[in-house]
């Protein structure tokens, strides 16, 4: 997992430095000196942890969490115990007294790993696959269909068409916001417009510039850019 | 350490020992601050044998350091001037920064200068003082005067 380091001093990130070096999870994606600079980096990095210190010049650790969208998991490490409370109002994973030692990052490191397995099993159970039905309203009209039975998602602007036997309905929401929620044994995204179902790909043709052509059952035909072509190639080979 | 111990007993101490540990102190910070933290001695050395309460001048560095230069995200000085004026012994710690009056008072905020204040004044009477306030646009002068206790 990739992780930033923000801390104004210079010795402290790179005594951090040296004991994540223990530890194989951690990738070490950069290290900030205030919270302008960790703010930035966050924004281009994505890490899914941060080793935040709380007392810095300009804005505090806490003042930086308070500014992000999304907030990576948190540990924080300060030479001070009095912020122990406010940690754990904002949910922080660990709180680490410096001077930090091996075997208490090694503690923190293992609260983050169990989280990363609760997180990615949870997200697993919530996925949608094929047995489950989905509610879908169209102006008037509503249908409470059952997921095997679409074929194909395809973004239009805002909003996204079903396809299922003759009808396209519209619903309002993004295609990768879809594609988050769906499960990706039963449904690939094809090309930036278009989610199809695995269980009705009728036949595959290479197709332009490394790309495939996927004929559903049914008749419609969805081409496969040459990326997404690559991963289903990587996901679907034996 | 050692040093701290021993002259915890007299309370007192010579300038230039206080001096001394100031400057150790500093060395320690600036290992921290690395950059961020620039030093700069004035030291008289009519000012050597004036006794001073011992840890006073460290303590009001280290405000300086926690108030100023944590505070800054490009750091700053610490300026330290010492000499004789009136007979009286002034030193001037000068840092970067901006001093807060009585900002929020809150948790042991001031309690620090409070208690040196109050240890000036049990040794020395109304003949020395403490003052602080901010000096130009971004720098907080710390000034202690203290008189030759000798004499009285």
């Amino acid at each position: 997992m990739k992780a930033l380091i923000i801390d104004d001093e210079r010795l402290a990130r790179k005594e951090l430095v040296k004991l994540l070096g223990e530890h194989s999870s951690v990738e070490i994606a950069g290290e900030a000196a205030n919270a302008d600079e960790a703010e930035q980096m966050i924004n281009e990095l994505n890490p899914d942890l941060l080793f935040l210190d709380i007392q810095m010049p300009g804005r505090s650790g806490f003042q930086l969490l308070e500014s992000l969208d999304s907030v990576p998991y948190v540990v924080f490490t300060t030479a001070y115990d009095e912020f122990a409370m406010k940690a754990f109002e904002v949910s922080a994973l660990d709180y680490l007294l410096k001077p930090i030692t091996p075997e208490r990052l090694a503690e923190a490191m293992h609260k983050v790993s169990d989280k990363e397995r609760m997180k990615s099993a949870r997200t697993r159970d919530k996925k949608l696959g094929l047995e489950d039905q989905v509610f879908v309203k169209d102006g008037d009209r509503c249908w409470f269909v059952s997921l095997a039975s679409i074929r194909l998602f395809e973004s239009d602007g805002n909003y996204i068409k079903v396809y299922f036997d003759t009808n396209r309905p519209m619903i309002h929401k993004s295609l990768n916001a879809l594609d988050e929620k769906l499960d990706e044994r039963a449904f690939f995204r094809a090309s930036r417009k278009h989610i199809i179902n695995l269980s009705w790909v009728e036949s595959i043709e290479p197709w332009f510039n490394g790309g495939l052509m996927v004929k559903l059952k049914g008749g419609d035909k969805v081409e496969v850019s040459r990326r997404q072509a690559a991963k289903f190639k990587d996901m679907m080979s034996l | 350490m050692r040093n701290t111990l021993v002259s915890e007993r007299k309370g007192l101490t010579t300038f230039q020992d206080e001096i001394r540990v100031v400057k150790d102190y500093l060395g320690l910070e600036s290992i921290r601050f690395e950059e961020r933290l620039k030093t700069e001695f004035d030291v008289a050395a009519e000012t050597n044998e004036f006794e001073v309460p011992s840890l006073m001048i460290q303590t009001l560095v280290e405000n300086g350091i926690k108030h100023g230069i944590s505070k800054l995200t490009e750091g700053g000085v610490i300026q330290l001037k010492a000499f004789v004026a009136d007979d009286k012994l002034k030193i001037q710690i000068r840092n970067s920064g901006h001093f807060v009056i009585n900002g929020t008072r809150k948790k042991a905020g001031g309690l620090g200068l409070e208690n040196t204040r109050h240890r000036l004044k049990l040794i020395y009477g109304d003949e020395s003082s403490l003052r602080i306030l901010n000096e130009k646009d971004n720098f907080v002068l710390t000034e202690v005067i203290i008189p030759h206790l000798h004499k009285k």
